[in-house]
């Protein structure tokens, strides 16, 4: 359950934002990141393994440095759950299209 | 640093097709609303009766418990029947109405042969850590999730 609080919360740091919103022009090393915003790289690397645990970001390795990237299932919990609730509810919609067209036939 | 603003996690998407025109898909989405809507997916403490859309930009949202009472879930953006339906939805993270809160959930409807394509998109989840930060800044908080957390936690020993 820490892992909610943290995918919730992992975005509330500016810089951290600045962070991810660099990822989200693509995939980067710490190096990379580092050198497009006013941030050390060990900051950096702290904010990326704050963004990782919280299930936003996922690494790689490649070759001897290691690349960064959004995980498109960001945001995790929260995701899973708006995911579960909406198919549910779309699935209970779309059903009554069928009672509709048995009625109808 | 305006530009972090800019952050977009991807939405929640949702896409179903159903036999019927785009007027039609649209009308039973928005006018029966309440007919379809799971019973379950209710934030009222009274079991839900209805939930109605209103049928204007500006309008309400809202669920009607058996025992009359009215809760909130948002505000209609915008209301295009047979095309787009777009919620200013208004329900945070532990599941309960804040005026503060608004995320987008978006319904357009495609006509596809004798079918309409229905798609719905919850989006700008990045809100709800942006508000969670400032709720948590704002108030004393145990900094816990209770609502959604309970939820999720439901639905994880379910499986």
């Amino acid at each position: 359950m820490a892992n909610m609080n943290s995918s919730l919360t992992a975005l509330s740091d500016p810089t951290r934002r600045a962070v991810f919103e660099r990822l989200g022009r693509g995939a980067a090393s710490v190096g990379e990141i580092a050198g497009g915003l006013p941030v050390s790289r060990p900051a950096v690397s702290q904010h990326l393994k704050v963004l990782k645990e919280a299930g936003l970001v996922r690494d790689e390795a490649r070759g001897a440095r290691r690349i960064y990237r959004i995980d498109p299932a960001g945001l995790g919990p929260l995701r899973v759950w708006l995911d579960r609730f909406w198919g549910e509810a779309m699935t209970a919609y779309a059903a009554q299209f069928d009672e509709v067209e048995s009625e109808d036939e | 640093m305006n530009e972090v603003q800019r952050i977009r996690p991807a939405p929640v998407v949702k896409e179903v097709r159903v036999r019927a025109s785009a007027d039609r898909a649209f009308s039973v989405f928005a006018e029966d609303f309440g007919k379809w809507w799971p019973k379950s997916h209710s934030v009222n403490s009274s079991p839900m009766a209805n939930a109605v859309v209103e049928p204007r930009a500006g309008g309400r949202f809202y669920e009607i418990g058996e025992d009359g009472s009215e809760c909130e879930w948002g505000v209609v953006r915008e209301y295009v029947p047979g095309e787009r339906l777009v919620i200013g939805w208004k329900l945070d993270a532990d599941w309960q109405f804040d005026a503060d809160f608004e995320v987008p959930v978006t319904v357009t409807f495609t006509p596809d042969g004798d079918h309409t394509l229905v798609r719905l998109e919850h989006g700008e989840l990045q809100r709800y850590g942006e508000r969670a930060a400032e709720v948590a800044n704002s108030v004393a908080s145990d900094g816990g999730w209770p609502g959604l957390l309970a939820a999720y936690a439901a639905l994880v020993d379910r499986d």
